[in-house]
């Protein structure tokens, strides 16, 4: 176990991409938000809106805006915004990081059992008593359990900085109160819906993992048109030659199909239940349907291929003799 | 006791290529054996295949296991050095003790530390920082602090300046070698390893041409340089090689004898770099294995 744990830090050694991307992506996400919280919108509100605490204190209002606004509020209330905005900003941030993620660990399944190659340091690991197998799933361990995990606590973090940047500068105002307010529950339901949809992301990306992994151990060079231009020249020449999108089909059912099928689609979201828009994490997490993945054939026959794209992996690492 | 390499008929060919053609050995423990061939005769496929890196036919036992389907359990107690250039450059010296240090049980790191100091190495430096011979030490000190039984080297010090390559061999004989421990060491600078060998080598066109103790040699192999006048008679008695050293023949023997060449002229042992020019020359005498001869 000890020797699994040092072989994935190798892995943050060699590809410091994995780590410092995503916290300079965060770092962006914060500066971003926090400049529209402290910077734009005070800019841009009307004038004392942003420091009321009670309708009555906004100035320059006749007496229909301040009925319609103080029934907003009152509805805004009655659908807890203030709660939902904890739970979906964070789904949100953990989904740009997730994206941001996904692109960084593309680039290092390409890369990582090619650059050992091309380097010749392949050498140097395979005269340590370390197993192609060892070795290659400690890559995959990186990509589908480690950057997973550092994807939800940096989403956590980065969403708690972000939130006591508007509390700092909204907390005790009508605005602060009504659109954003903790809610421990709430939030921490949002994070069992964001683990949820990662494991059902792995599972479901797991043979993509495996295949590019594959790649990376087989090509001689140009590993990233390699990993590339098939997915893209496949739909093109099917469609060119039979007319049909079976294969483009295919091939977006396994990038975003995992999505509707642990039904985490319109309908988990309740929009327009409530007249507006207004979801409640408590219906999303009720909603959202793990063992729809876990026990879908279409997931277990990609699970069945990852393995065995793994398995050829480890023997091509094994036996292959180019360097 | 039983052999640490036991090889018979390997054989192997890229393409149509023949890269090995029925290659024997037998390597005992505590030794060092230098495997010598001019480029392209096949070194570094025999130490891929020991090493388990390739596949081959033939049948060969390295400390006892088969390398093709034993080389995990195998690696434990074969360490290796491909050549210089094989440290990943983004590795920093503190990593590389510390991912050794945790995934070799054999690795003593204050040994690897000891050696380190002697150096002008430092801790936080990445391999790309380091000259050549620099990282070469540092693979060595990886390696020196494996206790390991067999120690292969592909031309470890290729490209590097004679002062490091002194040291090198210096740290191996005295840092790590000794009776349990064997080492088989490939380089084309023979002259700077003959005397650290026990064993030498020699493969040529993927085929053993020379197998013998060092100690044999002098027994075997004569070197000599015929007074004025004997030339003629020397020739006759059909030596293996001829050179003119300072317009004088000097003239190489394979098994004659000691006191006949003697009364010819000045005996000596030859090198073996002499060795090596008189067998490896395009139609050089092919010698042949002692235990061919025997």
């Amino acid at each position: 176990m000890n020797t699994m744990v040092l072989m994935v830090r190798r892995e943050f050694w060699e590809h410091r991409s994995l780590w410092i991307a995503p916290l300079v992506w965060a770092g962006i996400i914060i500066v971003l938000s926090a400049w529209v919280f402290l910077f734009l919108i005070p800019r841009h509100a009307p004038a004392g809106i942003l420091e009321a605490t009670h309708v009555e204190e906004i100035q320059g209002l006749n007496a229909d805006d301040r009925k319609e606004l103080g029934q907003a509020i009152e509805t805004g209330k009655a659908h807890e915004v203030a709660n939902a905005t904890v739970s979906f900003s964070f789904l949100g941030i953990a989904l740009l990081i997730s994206i941001f993620a996904c692109i960084v660990v593309f680039f290092y399944l390409i890369d990582c059992l090619f650059s050992e190659r091309r380097d010749r340091s392949i050498l140097f690991w395979k005269s340590l008593p370390l197993s192609d197998a060892q070795t290659v799933l400690s890559k995959l361990a990186v990509a589908l359990v480690v950057v997973p995990l550092g994807v939800l606590a940096l989403g956590a973090v980065t969403q708690l900085v972000l939130f006591s940047i508007f509390w700092l500068r909204f907390h005790g105002t009508l605005f602060g109160n009504v659109l954003a307010d903790w809610n421990f529950v709430g939030w921490f339901q949002a994070l069992v819906v964001e683990l949820a949809i990662l494991l059902c992301g792995v599972v479901w990306y797991a043979p993509i993992a495996a295949y590019f992994l594959m790649l990376s151990a087989w090509a001689r060079k140009l590993v990233f048109l390699w990993a590339i231009v098939p997915l893209a020249a496949l739909p093109a020449l099917e469609g060119v030659f039979f007319q049909s999108k079976h294969v483009l089909e295919f091939i977006g059912r396994r990038f975003l199909g995992f999505i509707p099928a642990m039904h985490l689609d319109e309908s988990a979201f309740n929009m327009g239940n409530h007249g507006v828009a207004a979801p409640r994490i408590g219906e999303v997490l009720a909603a959202v349907d793990v063992s729809g993945v876990l026990l879908s054939s279409e997931a277990w026959l990609g699970m069945a291929a990852a393995a065995a794209m793994i398995y050829v992996t480890i023997r091509i690492r094994r036996y292959r003799d180019d360097s | 006791m039983t052999a640490i390499i036991e090889a018979r008929g390997l054989a192997k060919s890229y393409g149509d290529t023949p890269a090995l053609r029925g290659v024997d050995l037998n390597v005992e423990p505590g030794r060092i054996v230098g495997l010598i061939g001019p480029n392209g005769a096949g070194k570094t496929t025999v130490i891929k295949a020991i090493l388990g890196l390739s596949s081959f036919d033939g049948e060969l036992k390295v400390l006892g296991r088969d390398p093709r389907t034993q080389r995990n359990e195998l690696m434990n107690e074969v360490c290796f050095i491909a050549d210089v250039a094989v440290l990943p450059r983004w590795l920093k010296v503190s990593q590389a003790l510390d991912f050794v240090a945790g995934v070799h049980p054999r690795f003593d790191r204050k040994k690897a530390e000891e050696f380190l100091a002697k150096t002008d190495i430092r801790s936080d430096r990445r391999v790309r920082q380091l000259s050549k011979g620099m990282v070469t030490q540092l693979h060595l000190a990886l390696i020196l602090a494996i206790d390991a039984r067999l120690l292969v080297l592909d031309e470890p010090t290729l490209g590097l300046d004679l002062l490091f390559r002194r040291s090198f061999y210096d740290n191996l004989l005295n840092d790590y070698f000794d009776k349990e421990r064997t080492i088989l060491v490939t380089t084309h600078q023979v002259e700077e390893i003959e005397n650290i060998l026990t064993d030498v080598i020699f493969i040529q066109h993927g085929k053993i041409v020379l197998d013998t103790p060092m100690d044999a040699l002098g027994e075997r192999f004569a070197q000599l340089v015929p007074a004025t006048g004997n030339v003629e008679r020397a020739r006759a008695l059909r030596p293996i090689d001829e050179r003119d050293v300072f317009g004088r023949a000097a003239m190489l023997f394979d098994g004659r004898d000691r006191a006949e060449l003697e009364s010819l002229g000045e005996v000596r042992i030859p090198s073996v770099a002499d060795l090596f020019v008189a067998i490896m020359q395009p139609g050089g005498a092919p010698a042949m294995s002692q235990k061919e001869a025997a």
